[in-house]
């Protein structure tokens, strides 16, 4: 990424508030052109109202935001025309084919017949989705609905391609290899990537992560140096008295330690040399030890004090499942 | 690279309303179970209700009341039949939402004026395509449909389905699920069509009745529909059946029609 290149997207100031709720807290930010850009956020965070305000679906309360120069209060249609979108939940039309789906999107950004008919196809070709084009939505399975819908986004070749939880749903193969592909588009077509994640691994994938927290953003910087700023190696381990332990390394190593998971996990400068020491001087026993360097894990559990978790199904994705259950057919 | 550029413009609006379209009605013809559904049920009315009712009346053989019941009904079922493919076709809007589907459409780069233009054609076409069914169909039930007057009730068809994909539009606007299904069946398309004169006339009703009926879209309709099928009937038939002029007819659902689509382009305007 080009330190030089333009600014695609600026955010002064934005807030969004529902009834007495403030759910984002007045962000501020700059993305350049060409750079896969992750928030990083617990639930509830505010990356989804964020992502909704950059989409012109939800309105700023105040602040603004500007999309490829375009203001999302004033200039929404100039700023639809310029992104694509690859929502969380499900936003396929079931009764449609593959196909039929990605035209219904083509037709809508203006992409000529001929040019949107060869792409299709090689767009489902690089997702393995070719045999199935004219097959309906309905009787996919999770993983090649998502892979359809990130195709989609890209179809028109955005200048920015807004991804929230793109790979949700997807086994772990499946991510890598979508991922492959969507690095590969963004650099060929130069789109810009602005995604939201709570795989961490995946925010690996980021040139810069924005941390978000309570609607506030705590720390923005590329991987590497967010895990600098977590202050050193992490310990992990597991002794025969964890508490008193504890109290141990917070006397005589770091006073960053806590318990995960039953675990010891403690932030040391310098580890390969405190590793030995440590188990040298410790009175408690020691059953098992593992000296590794800090994991965005590391990183958002420093800043934002919790682990990120699994989301939970939306209240859209609910009674969707409940319809579905009632053989509720459009 | 290629050299084929993208629509912009009003070109892109014009082609989103024909994106809109097409997708209603790819969906509509693959759903064989709604077109038969659709077909079954003035089948039952005009076959079953129409023609057991039109025994029932000329029982005893009584002076009876001038005029053949079944061709009495054929306009009301016409119209009621309109009314629901109609409403169906803008309220799906709905499950869209739910579906999460209708998200894709709202951060298409058109306007949300193209989008409902598209909804309105498909309503009419898909209205206008119940119509011609039914009236092919109507040999069927005895009647004998004169061909001069099937310009007429494709009108009316037209207008009626304009009006009520209008009104589709705006209650899909304001509706976040689709439990809410079931009130607008119950809650409207029953009493719309019982209270349209689609089964009886409304010349000698109750005043409550009466009231009710004249604000219902659905009643101008059936009667400007009924005008028109009715075409050769004697004056004292048509004084007995018949309410309002074509003029008026056509004026009252045209302005039906026009509030609520405007009404809905307001409510889908307003950003959440």
């Amino acid at each position: 990424m080009n330190e030089s290149n333009p600014t695609i997207i600026e955010v002064e100031n934005l807030t969004r508030s529902f009834k007495d709720f403030q759910a984002v807290k007045g962000i501020s930010f700059t993305v350049r052109e060409g750079e896969v850009f992750g928030f990083l956020g617990p639930n509830g965070a505010g990356k989804t109202t964020t992502i909704k305000m950059f989409s012109t679906l939800l309105k700023p309360t105040s602040g603004e935001a500007r999309i490829a120069g375009h203001s999302v209060k004033t200039e929404r249609i100039a700023v639809r025309k310029s992104i694509g979108m690859v929502f969380q939940e499900p936003t396929l039309d079931e009764e449609l084919s593959a196909y039929q789906n990605l035209r219904f999107h083509a037709e809508f950004y203006g992409v000529p017949s001929s040019v949107y008919k060869k792409r299709a196809h090689e767009l489902l070709e690089l997702v393995d989705l070719a045999d199935r084009a004219n097959k309906p939505v309905r009787d996919f399975s999770g993983g090649m609905k998502r892979r359809l819908e990130i195709v989609r986004g890209m179809l028109h070749y955005p200048k920015i391609l807004f991804l929230d939880e793109p790979t949700i749903g997807l086994d772990p193969q499946t991510r890598a290899t979508m991922w492959q592909y969507i690095l590969k588009v963004a650099k060929q077509e130069k789109i810009t990537l602005f995604m939201t994640t709570h795989y961490l691994n995946e925010a690996e994938y980021c040139d810069r992560i924005a941390v978000i927290d309570h609607g506030k953003i705590v720390a923005m910087d590329t991987p590497d140096k967010l895990k600098e700023g977590v202050g050193g190696d992490i310990i992990t381990m597991q002794t025969d008295n964890n508490d008193q332990a504890i109290a141990y390394i917070k006397d005589h190593f770091s006073q960053d330690v806590r318990i995960d998971e039953k675990k010891i996990k403690a932030v040391v400068k310098d580890g390969d040399e405190v590793l030995p020491k440590l188990i040298r001087e410790l009175p408690q026993q020691v059953q098992s030890i593992e000296l590794k360097q800090p994991t965005l894990d590391d990183v958002f559990i420093k800043l934002t004090g919790s682990k990120i978790r699994d989301e939970a199904p939306s209240a859209a994705e609910k009674s969707k499942n409940f319809l579905r259950k009632r053989g509720f057919r459009r | 690279m290629t050299t084929t550029t993208n629509t912009t413009g009003f070109a892109l609006e014009l082609r989103s309303v024909r994106n809109i379209f097409m997708r209603d009605l790819l969906r509509f013809f693959k759903d064989k179970a709604r077109i038969i559904g659709s077909v079954m049920q003035p089948v039952i009315f005009l076959g079953i209700f129409g023609v057991g009712l039109e025994a029932t009346i000329s029982m005893g053989g009584g002076p009876g009341i001038g005029f053949n019941f079944v061709q009495f009904m054929f306009p009301g079922i016409i119209a009621t039949t309109t009314l629901g493919v109609a409403l169906n076709t803008s309220i799906s809007i709905v499950t869209d939402r739910e579906f999460g589907f209708l998200k894709e459409i709202l951060v298409a780069p058109v306007s949300r004026a193209s989008i409902m233009f598209g909804k309105v054609l498909s309503g009419i076409v898909i209205g206008l395509f119940q119509a011609v069914l039914l009236i092919a169909l109507s040999p069927l039930f005895g009647l004998d449909i004169v061909w001069s007057t099937i310009p007429g009730i494709l009108f009316f068809a037209l207008l009626l389905s304009f009006a009520v994909t209008a009104l589709g539009l705006f209650i899909a606007s304001r509706m976040r699920n689709a439990e809410g299904f079931q009130f607008v069946f119950q809650f409207l398309f029953f009493p719309m069509m019982f209270l349209s004169g689609a089964f009886f006339s409304l010349t000698n009703v109750p005043k409550w009745m009466e009231v009710l009926s004249t604000v219902n879209p659905l009643t101008y309709a059936v009667d400007g529909l009924r005008r028109v099928v009715f075409t050769d009937a004697p004056k004292q038939v048509l004084d007995s059946i018949l309410l309002h002029s074509s003029t008026e007819n056509m004026l009252v659902i045209l302005a039906f029609g026009l509030v609520m689509f405007i009404l809905a382009f307001w409510s889908f305007n307003r950003a959440e």
